[in-house]
């Protein structure tokens, strides 16, 4: 209250020019975001092929939704993609971490430097860069396979159903690892290194300061890290449509559609087909998945965080 | 049995940036070498066609126009969103007004939704705009919500309010205190937002793809994605583009590495 008064007394601008520096944002929101959210509500309410007026079909665009295959294909694989790249891309980012951390290894920034390189690489030429290392002609995985005599044909990686999910899980790993890398090495320094001596010197082994004491602590940076990678996994577009693309850089979906994902079936349906009210109505039930997803996961991983302490 | 654990950890660090750095390597090999080359052997080492492919890639005329294209998009927008979310973020940090907690509240919701959400009414409102095929949705950045919270928190942390009163008395104008009193004060929080925000534009594939239509307006990740299909027969130039696009972003990590990291942690942790 009194914080109030003494702001009140002392203010020295005229009222509007707060009001004219939230404007542009506000605005830009309003006409960039706020709009194309409302409108496609409508849209995914109507059929339209994007030439002709839209109609009005109620919930129709919905019902077709959950009777979809494809749309449960392309969440299956989305979910398949997520829940392969999350553990390892933790998994491999604590182990890093944490012998970068307790200097088994010395040169830290040079390593992380080396894993950060792959997350600071364009989407897309991720994409590429896989699409040439798995080409059944000349790619790296083939020529090396063949030259230790591990298989005597070439395998068509790119064009068999049964490796997408691995192809696309481990090229999303490699992305982000390093990410990882830093941040839980950030994650690590906010815990005093005399926790650790401590730890030590009442006899506890490596094994179990890092599970009793480093994992516990840690907890934070790891929901972070699982939350928002499962977010930017359920919106993963860039590098598996560069993967999986026959024609430069237009979604296809892959061999047999295992390649599709939620975003890249949202952009076949709504650009490619043109079928606008369908695309948005995908785009909804994306953003309702996601949004589930996240306060879901935020119960079971914050949750039993607060039945710890 | 000590330095056999120590020994075991090194070569599982060496493998490991064996793994991160090879397929660099290996692309950077491929585009200094011809497309039979690249389809009968292993291109262990750069070959001798990298001249070669340069100027061939170079005739096609596709790889600088994008090149120069990123440019211009990412450096607008990256500006323009810094800016306006400092604006933004300084009116909600230092200033009283009707409605503040209700607009903050606002901003921060906002950073939950995925932007699918509205991408096909996005498409068609700037189509009967007619900015469909033009830069204008993607340099037309006034401020993001993130950047807004970010500029925010910054500025209450490290702009004491005695200062901003000090210099209102001396009769500094609005506008000249947040230019010249508040923009040296955070300087850092720009350049780490302005990172972040760069580096998310200059490899954003969505937005351009479904707004730009023109091959000549094309971004780097749309002229990288086209490179690769199978209408370029050419492999060598295929590789070179491909080369090529990841340099920038690697240089400018490179020389600035530290600040790099550190923004996106900070970002990270704080948005």
């Amino acid at each position: 209250m009194a914080e109030k008064l003494y702001k009140k007394r002392t203010r020295q601008y005229p009222a509007w020019i707060p009001y004219l520096f939230i404007a542009p944002f506000f605005i830009g929101f309003a006409f960039f975001n706020g709009a194309p959210v409302l409108y496609s509500f409508y849209i995914s309410l109507t059929k339209w092929s994007g030439f002709d007026l839209p109609e009005f079909v109620g919930l129709n665009n919905y019902k077709m939704l959950i009777k979809d295959e494809l749309f449960y294909t392309a969440l299956r694989n989305t979910a398949q993609i997520i829940l392969i790249f999350i553990p390892l891309m933790i998994l491999f980012g604590l182990i890093i971490s944490y012998l970068l951390y307790s200097s088994y290894v010395k040169r830290e920034s040079l390593f992380q430097n080396i894993f950060f390189l792959p997350y600071i690489t364009i989407p897309v030429a991720v994409g590429a860069i896989f699409q040439a290392m798995l080409n059944w002609q000349y790619g790296l995985a083939n020529k090396m396979l063949l030259g230790l005599n591990l298989i005597r044909e070439p395998i068509n990686w790119l064009n068999e159903p049964k490796y997408t999910a691995w192809i696309i899980g481990l090229m999303i790993t490699w992305q982000s690892v390093g990410y990882c890398v830093i941040m839980i090495t950030a994650g690590f320094r906010g815990i005093s290194r005399e926790v650790f001596e401590s730890a030590r010197v009442d006899g506890a082994g490596n094994a179990r300061t890092f599970f009793n004491i480093a994992l516990p602590l840690l907890k934070p940076v790891l929901v972070f890290l699982i939350i928002t990678s499962m977010i930017w996994g359920f919106q993963i577009f860039d590098e598996t449509v560069i993967l999986y693309s026959p024609k430069g850089g237009v979604p296809s979906g892959g061999p047999s559609y295992s390649a599709l994902t939620l975003v890249s079936y949202l952009y076949i349906s709504a650009f490619t087909d043109q079928y606008t009210g369908y695309g948005a109505s995908i785009g909804y039930a994306l953003s309702v998945i996601i949004i589930g997803c996240t306060l879901v996961m935020r119960r079971i991983l914050e949750g039993r965080k607060g039945a710890e302490e | 049995m000590k330095k056999l654990t120590k020994g075991l950890i090194y070569l599982f660090f060496v493998v490991g940036a064996f793994i991160s750095l090879y397929p660099f390597y290996w692309v950077f090999s491929l585009a200094t070498h011809n497309t039979s080359e690249i389809v009968t052997q292993f291109a262990a080492v750069p070959g001798v066609h990298l001249w070669d492919n340069l100027l061939n890639l170079l005739k096609k005329g596709t790889f600088p126009r994008g090149l120069a294209n990123s440019c211009f998009v990412s450096i607008t927008a990256t500006v323009s969103a810094v800016f306006f979310s400092m604006v933004c973020g300084y009116a909600f940090a230092k200033y009283q007004f009707k409605g503040k907690r209700f607009l903050f509240q606002m901003v921060l919701m906002t950073m939950m939704l995925p932007i699918q959400i509205g991408l096909v009414a996005f498409v068609k409102i700037m189509t009967a705009l007619g900015l469909y095929n033009t830069y204008i949705p993607l340099i037309a950045q006034l401020g993001t919500a993130f950047g807004v919270f970010w500029m925010c928190q910054y500025i209450k942390a490290y702009v004491p309010d005695e200062m901003l009163e000090s210099a209102r008395i001396e009769g500094v104008g609005e506008i000249g205190l947040l230019l010249r009193i508040v923009v040296p004060v955070i300087t850092p929080a720009i350049i780490s937002y302005g990172i972040i925000y760069f580096v998310g534009s200059w490899n954003s594939y969505l937005m351009p793809l479904i707004i730009l239509q023109d091959t000549g307006k094309f971004t780097l990740p749309m002229v990288i994605a086209a490179l690769q299909g199978r209408f370029e027969l050419d492999l060598g130039i295929r590789y070179l583009a491909l080369a090529l696009a990841t340099l920038p972003l690697l240089i400018l990590y490179l020389t600035f590495s530290k600040t790099v990291r550190e923004s996106i942690v900070a970002g990270a942790l704080k948005g």
